[in-house]
């Protein structure tokens, strides 16, 4: 009897954290879809918010903005992260360890220090004009770190011996790396990308420091109209595309680990 | 442990243990008597180790009774157990000393704590394992840490002690 | 040998170039360098209209700290409520992390999924979200008022128990993880073991799966304290511009007054608090914390 209580207070708990975590973005998400232009009470279900959304140029742009951060910050923070999570795990060097605790340093310092920092340098020291590029080196900074420990993590499941075999058959290095290394790495790579891909599409508090006049990325924008409560119907609309990109992703990985499964 | 010589310890009535796809155990009758060591051989995966984890508790049976001490044990938890088993891979708790490792039965039983110390004591004496006490168990040799496991069973005099595969760290002391 | 041994040492290096070369040059003068900046300017005098003069001092911090600022107020406020923050999502997190592990069956990945899956979404839609539900005008304050169940809307926002509960919102996912994974590292054995031996199922969780996990515990309390200590949008966007954290002024004296120099010395303040209360955590739950969090 007494187990059965630990258990049912452990499930009720833990349900009331499910909600918890749940319930605000769902209630937003359903609240888009409401006639109603200013609040909080249902009137009647319509898409029209959604129709505006696509007819407001500023939010258009603003997505493509957001879009093409992403893009790049995802192909050059994978590349450098996983390439560096390769390194870390095959070879010892002296300083390997030193290196390890400083990739962790851009994400556990709180992001509002690192982005001043980062905002600091830019303009005082190094002149790297705001906007695209200083976004773009920022949001690297803070991801890579990212796909280092997604791919630590993953090498240690990966067998190796087959890079080794391949070095013994005579291949040379480069060979070895896009005939066996790589597709050995590939879901290390995929989940990196999964990861930062969204992360920067989303990450307001980096961008906001960095992005100077101009470069208003979804976030951002998003973050104005909230401040000048601006068309707030207009928001509930957005944020759901915001909450529909990770479930897509979520998909996107449950398809790839079922096609994985399916492969061996 | 003072039982008549005949006294019946531990006794198995058409055990049956299925799992998905697989019958572990098939219909068993056994009876172990007081003082009696008793052994179960067969290949791997034959459902020893099934046998001696539904005597323990830590499965149930499909079919069939558990008996120990002439009690019908079925619906009885482990903790209540009057056996205690020795561990294929000894689950020696890593975060305790050997001496709370071996204290940690006696703990529950509200044993009093000057009885506790001096039993423990007494186990490690007879393992002579006693300049290990404070030691913790990755500390240790394999045969050591098989002694450990041991005593944490027998230091509860339980009635019976089923021992999994007591030869595997054997080769090494 | 010898030269087989150089030449092994002579391809590590050839290696080395291509794989952790770009990140090692990468964190220096992306991380290292910027940080070191704002170290250094945090040790430069200001001049009366916030700019930096040539001179060093330590002016920055004595006004700081001894000169009346709200500075070290909010830095304590921080610290409070980041350590109310981490003990709440602790008392939600380890039960979540735990019934997963124990009832989740086949089930597990998806239920821890289920806990991720918001945090990857923006986090200013998130507090957004929260803010529409529990604010004033809200939907939940609505609802409520109009089922008949409270007679005058409850009004949290602006208060610190909105910020609060905004941070737990925000963070509450990266407590679950590490005391999961630590659940899940527990051998099965150690578990049947203690119950062979007599441990009811409370005991055997306060002396078998509580200490074990302690690792995924202070990694959790890590993960979620930092972000949490450093928090500038929820008392911003829930806070309502009334309960400032150590961020906000940060935020304010770099980028809408532009006292670079003041805030770079925040920032150190700031930072040095982080590492101490870190190094704090690491030290009462071991080794395995930090191995938890990477």
């Amino acid at each position: 009897m007494k187990i059965l209580n630990a258990r049912r207070i452990n499930t009720i708990v833990s349900m009331i954290g499910y909600l918890f975590v749940w319930a605000p973005i769902v209630v937003l998400a359903i609240f888009s879809f409401n006639a109603s232009a200013y609040g909080v009470k249902w009137e009647s279900l319509t898409i029209k918010w959604y129709v505006d959304l696509f007819h407001t140029p500023e939010i258009m742009q603003a997505v493509l903005r957001s879009l093409l951060i992403a893009s790049i910050t995802t192909i050059f923070a994978t590349a450098i992260g996983t390439l560096a999570g390769y390194g870390l795990y095959k070879y010892k060097f002296a300083g390997r360890r030193f290196l390890r605790m400083s990739v962790l340093l851009p994400i556990t310092v709180p992001y509002v220090i690192m982005a001043g920092a980062l905002l600091v340098y830019f303009t005082r020291i190094v002149h790297i004009p705001l906007g695209y590029p200083a976004i773009i080196i920022a949001h690297i900074s803070f991801s890579a770190p990212l796909a280092v420990f997604v791919t630590l993590g993953r090498m240690q499941r990966i067998n190796w011996s087959l890079e080794e075999a391949s070095v013994d058959l005579g291949a040379n290095t480069l060979t070895t790396w896009r005939k066996v290394t790589i597709p050995l790495l590939l879901p290390a790579i995929f989940a990196s990308a999964v990861l930062i891909f969204p992360w920067s599409f989303n990450d307001f508090t980096v961008t906001y420091f960095v992005a100077g006049v101009g470069t208003t990325t979804l976030p951002l924008y998003l973050f104005s109209m909230l401040e000048y409560s601006l068309k707030p119907v207009l928001i509930n609309a957005i944020s759901l595309i915001f909450i529909i990109m990770p479930i897509l992703l979520i998909m996107l990985i449950y398809l790839s680990k079922a096609r994985t499964k399916h492969g061996s | 442990m003072q039982g008549e010589q005949d006294n019946i310890c531990i006794e198995l009535r058409n055990l049956v243990k299925m799992f998905p796809g697989v019958t572990a155990v098939n219909h068993v009758n056994l009876k172990v008597k007081d003082r009696e060591v008793f052994s179960l051989l067969g290949p791997s995966g034959c459902g020893k180790t099934t046998i001696l984890r539904i005597i323990a508790g830590l499965e149930t049976a499909d079919e069939g009774e558990v008996l120990i001490g002439g009690q019908v044990v079925n619906e009885v938890p482990p903790y209540r157990r009057d056996c205690n088993l020795v561990f294929q891979n000894l689950a020696l708790f890593p975060h305790m000393t050997i001496g709370q490792n071996i204290a940690y039965g006696l703990e529950r039983k509200r044993v009093a704590k000057n009885e506790i110390k001096k039993r423990v004591n007494e186990m490690l004496e007879f393992m002579s394992l006693e300049a290990m006490k404070d030691r913790y168990p990755v500390q240790l040799s394999g045969g050591q840490q098989q002694r450990i496991a041991l005593a944490r069973s027998l230091v509860l005099k339980p009635s019976c002690c089923c021992w999994m595969n007591p030869w595997r760290h054997w080769t090494e002391n | 040998m010898v030269a087989a041994k150089n030449d092994m040492k002579r391809k590590t290096h050839l290696h080395l170039l291509p794989t952790v070369g770009p990140i090692t040059i990468w964190i220096f003068f992306f991380v290292f360098a910027p940080v070191a900046v704002i170290v250094a300017i945090s040790f430069f005098a200001t001049g009366s209209g916030g700019e930096i003069l040539p001179r060093l001092s330590l002016e920055n911090y004595r006004l700081l700290l001894f000169g009346g600022s709200e500075y070290p107020r909010a830095v304590i406020r921080s610290i409070l409520y980041a350590l109310v923050t981490n003990l709440i999502c602790l008392g939600i997190g380890y039960p979540m992390a735990f019934w997963i592990s124990k009832y989740g069956g086949k089930f597990k990945a998806l239920l821890l999924f289920l806990v991720i899956v918001p945090s990857w979404s923006c986090y200013i839609v998130r507090i957004y979200a929260l803010k529409q539900l529990v604010g004033y005008p809200g939907i939940l304050n609505d609802f409520l008022l109009n089922l008949g169940l409270i007679s005058s809307p409850i009004n949290i926002l602006y208060t610190p128990a909105a910020v609060v509960l905004g941070l737990i919102y925000i963070w509450l996912p990266f407590m679950v993880l590490p005391i999961y994974a630590s659940l899940e590292g527990i051998n099965p054995s150690l578990l049947e073991a203690s119950l062979d031996l007599g441990a009811t199922p409370q005991w055997q969780f306060l002396t078998i799966t509580l200490p074990l996990t302690k690792g995924g515990i202070f990694g959790g309390a890590i993960l979620t304290f930092i972000p949490a200590l450093g928090d500038w949008l929820v008392p911003l966007l829930i806070g309502g511009n009334r309960v400032w954290m150590a961020g906000n002024l940060i935020e304010h004296y770099l980028v809408v007054r532009g006292k670079i120099a003041m805030a770079s010395s925040m920032a150190v303040i700031l930072t040095a608090t982080v590492v101490l209360l870190i190094y704090v955590f690491i030290k009462l739950g071991g080794e395995e914390s930090m191995e938890r969090i990477v």
